[in-house]
Formats: C-alpha cells, sequence, structure tokens
C-alpha cells in the first residue's frame, strides 16, 4: 500500500463523487418515469423520486465515508511500519528526532514571546482602550516627569477623552509585625483602579468609589502570590491587619493568581494594592498643581475613541490648561502629555 | 418524518441485495423494485440505505459495478455478484434460516 495511492485516492473522490451524482440521478429519473406511467403528473413523479432519498448530500457523505474507514485502517499499518523502521536506524532516528526537537523548540519559544508581546491581549475586558498618561517636558527633552494631583483630576472629570483614570505610584514598603520585617511591592492608585481595569477578587472584594478618602483608604487588597508567601493562603485571611512603613493597613480582598498589575512595576510584582484621595495627610496640603507628586497616571479611554483621536483632544485639552495655569505650566518648559496603549508600555 | 413501517430491518438488506443480484446485474433502482415487487409490496428499500449498503459492499469484494445502459436508454450503474459474493450470500442466506428457525421454535413453544 503506497502514499502515492492514497494521494491518487484523494484527487478520485471528487471523481467518485460525479459518478455517485450521476448514479443516484439516474435512479431518480427511472423512478420518476414509473411514477408517471402510474399516472402521476410529472411534477408529482419527479418529487416523489426525490423525496425517497432525503438529504442526496448526507447520502453521498455516507458512501463516501466508506472510503476514508480504509484509508485510516491503511494509515495504522503506514505507523507500525515507520516504527520499525525507525527502530532499525538509530542514527537516523536520532538526528531527525534532534533535528525536529530543536526546531519545534525554536518555534514554541518564537511564538511564545510573539504570543505575549503581540497577541495575547491584556487579561482584562476592552484592554485597547487602558493607557498610560505621561507628562513629559519637551523643550528639555524629558520624559514621565510625573503629574500634580489637580492635573490628574482635570484630566478625569473635564478632559472628555476618560471614563477612568487611576494614579500609579509604586513603593518599596516594608512589612513589619511578622517574625521578620520583609520588603513587598506596594501600589498605590486612585480608589476607582480594580473598577477601571474590571478586575474580581479571588476572596473578598476590591476597594470601591464608596471607599474613598481624601488620604489613604484602610483596607487593602493582596496578590495571590503575597498571600500564599505570607498568610499560607488562609481563606481567613480576610479582616487581618498587615503593618506596612509603620502604617496599619486591613486586608479586604486577595486577587486570583493570574491578576497582575499591568504596568511598570519596582522589581518583581505587586503585593499590596492600596487607594489614596491624594488630597489629605500624609499628603501635601493644600494640593499644588506646581508639584509633580504623582508618579504616573493609567487611563480607560471612553468607548469608541481611537488612541491617535484621543491624543489629538488631550492636546487641545492640555494647552488650554496651559493657557489657564501659566505659573504651573511655563511655556519654556513645553510641557505636554501622552498616552501610550498599556500594552505597549512594558 | 415517520418512518414506513415495512422499511428492510437492519442487516437483512445486504442478503435481499446479494440474493437480487444472484439474478444477473442490476442498478439500484432496479434492485429496489425487485425486492418490493418479490415481495408483494411489503418489503421497501429506502435509497438513503441502499447507496452506502451498495458501496460497502463493493468495498468489501461482494459486488462489482461497471456503467452500463438502461432499458430506457440511460447511462447507469450495475452491480453483479463476485465469487466473494456468492460465498458472502450462501453465508448470510444459512444464518438466515438459523435465525428464522430459532424464533420460530421460540414462538411455537411460548
Amino acid at each position: 500500500m503506497s502514499w502515492l495511492k492514497h494521494v491518487k485516492g484523494l484527487l478520485h473522490v471528487s471523481r467518485l463523487e460525479r459518478e455517485l451524482d450521476e448514479e443516484l440521478c439516474a435512479h431518480i429519473e427511472m423512478r420518476a418515469q414509473d411514477n408517471i406511467a402510474k399516472g402521476m403528473t410529472p411534477e408529482e413523479a419527479r418529487y416523489d423520486a426525490q423525496r425517497r432519498f432525503g438529504n442526496s448530500t448526507l447520502l453521498k457523505e455516507d458512501a463516501r465515508a466508506m472510503d476514508i474507514v480504509g484509508w485510516m485502517e491503511t494509515l495504522g499499518q503506514n505507523l507500525r511500519y515507520a516504527g520499525r523502521v525507525l527502530l532499525r536506524n538509530p542514527g537516523f532516528t536520532t538526528a531527525a528526532t534532534l533535528t525536529l526537537a530543536l526546531g519545534i523548540g525554536a518555534n514554541v519559544a518564537t511564538f511564545a514571546v510573539v504570543h505575549a508581546v503581540l497577541l495575547n491581549p491584556l487579561p482584562y475586558p476592552h484592554p485597547e482602550q487602558l493607557v498610560r498618561v505621561y507628562d513629559d517636558l519637551r523643550n528639555s527633552n524629558t520624559h514621565d516627569v510625573g503629574m500634580p494631583v489637580p492635573e490628574l483630576w482635570d484630566l478625569r472629570d473635564h478632559s472628555g477623552i476618560f471614563q477612568d483614570l487611576t494614579a500609579v505610584w509604586p513603593v518599596d514598603a516594608n512589612l513589619t509585625g511578622g517574625e521578620h520585617p520583609e520588603r513587598i511591592e506596594l501600589l498605590g492608585t486612585s480608589v476607582n483602579y480594580f473598577t477601571m481595569l474590571n478586575a474580581q477578587p479571588q476572596l473578598g472584594r476590591v476597594y470601591v468609589q464608596a471607599d474613598a478618602q481624601p488620604g489613604f483608604t484602610m483596607g487593602v487588597v493582596i496578590s495571590d502570590g503575597f498571600w500564599r508567601r505570607t498568610f499560607g493562603g488562609d481563606p481567613g485571611v480576610l479582616g487581618k491587619q498587615i503593618r506596612v512603613d509603620g502604617d496599619l493597613y486591613t486586608i479586604i480582598g486577595v486577587m486570583p493568581p493570574g491578576f497582575h498589575h499591568p504596568g511598570r512595576t519596582l522589581n518583581t510584582e505587586v503585593d499590596v494594592w492600596t487607594a489614596a484621595g491624594f488630597n489629605a495627610p500624609p499628603f501635601p496640603q493644600p494640593v499644588q498643581r506646581a508639584l509633580r507628586m504623582l508618579p504616573g497616571a493609567m487611563g480607560r479611554l471612553k468607548p469608541g475613541i481611537a488612541v491617535a483621536e484621543a491624543q489629538a483632544r488631550l492636546d487641545t485639552f492640555s494647552a488650554q490648561l496651559a493657557h489657564e495655569y501659566p505659573d504651573a505650566y511655563p511655556a519654556a518648559a513645553g510641557w505636554g502629555l501622552r498616552l501610550v496603549p498599556l500594552k505597549k508600555t512594558w | 418524518m415517520t418512518k414506513a413501517k415495512n422499511d428492510v430491518l437492519q442487516g437483512t438488506l445486504a442478503l435481499l441485495v446479494l440474493k437480487t443480484l444472484a439474478r444477473g446485474a442490476m442498478h439500484g433502482y432496479g434492485i429496489t423494485v425487485h425486492i418490493q415487487r418479490v415481495s408483494n409490496e411489503v418489503l421497501r428499500v429506502e435509497e438513503g440505505s441502499l447507496y452506502p449498503a451498495l458501496h460497502r459492499m463493493e468495498q468489501d469484494g461482494w459486488i462489482s459495478a461497471e456503467w452500463g445502459i438502461s432499458e430506457n436508454n440511460r447511462r447507469a450503474r450495475y452491480y453483479q455478484l463476485t465469487a466473494a459474493g456468492r460465498r458472502q450470500l450462501a453465508e448470510e442466506e444459512k444464518s438466515w434460516s438459523r435465525l428464522t428457525q430459532a424464533v420460530a421454535s421460540v414462538l411455537q413453544t411460548a
């Protein structure tokens, strides 16, 4: 049984089908003629002859399936033969296997990178709407200089392009109160951070708008990794208090293992998320536009606004702000805002 | 769609087709007509079962097929028994009569 025969068999499928077609047509024709002879009108005669076949496409498939069963059987024989040949030629087998393994491995590695970087969307609904917002001082060619708190509020409430906007403030923090002090990564955000990402906890709850405080919100959300590492995955962790940099917080929720902060982190992963209003002690009072206190901001664009269009509207809006507050935005600095789709920022 | 009561029983179709072809080569339509007429319209071969069955029997080597011209001058595919088909027919006739005798004796004693 040669491979060539299978290939030819496959090519013959269409010829077989034509023959089957012709055979079935002849059958229908003969039945129709007999029907007419029995006194049916030609239409009735033909309809009756065809009706008896039911679905003629299905019928042809049934008839053809017989060929495929045979094909599968010989495929099994061919595979067994291939196995014997490979066993008899171990040198060739090793070389071929290694070549295949390296080739497949390289492909998998390449695809994994491409998949992660280009293809795999962020694990949040409508990731294409998520952007980082950078403050740049173009005239001195300095980028990502930080955002004043009042500017965050203006962008959120008056720019017209954001559904949601949150500060992102990574902090290298010290966890105390356990057996040993531990260095952890804290992320300070606005209270709408999780709502913006539409992220759900695996345990407890996330902080929401109702938790908003002018200063710090007491309830914090922890990562799955931190939960397992520090609390051994204890389901009773909710309500427990942790002391971070001397301040006491209460754990209100645990994020699922797949959730990661969709942006740059300091060293590894965010362990603890905390919310702040940045508008009361310990933050400087009153808020100042001249103080670029927030390290960064992250937003979700309104539906239907593409990044390019959002950028154009943001340029107009920032020109208005600069005009309104010339002291905070001196013309010589060339201040501007830049949107970058979240996928490209890390 | 309800199935007609006297559709040929699963498994007996091959026997009936082989027996019909024992009389000589015939096309598919002729086979259905013959079975229906000889059984006094009691047995009806469904077209939807007949052609897959013919194809299967051809693959098994019980019958062979070639194109010919029908009574009314149409190209039609004629099936005829092979030597293997004749042996198969003898087998199936034997097992059929064993089966009917067995059923009959159950019916008589019960």
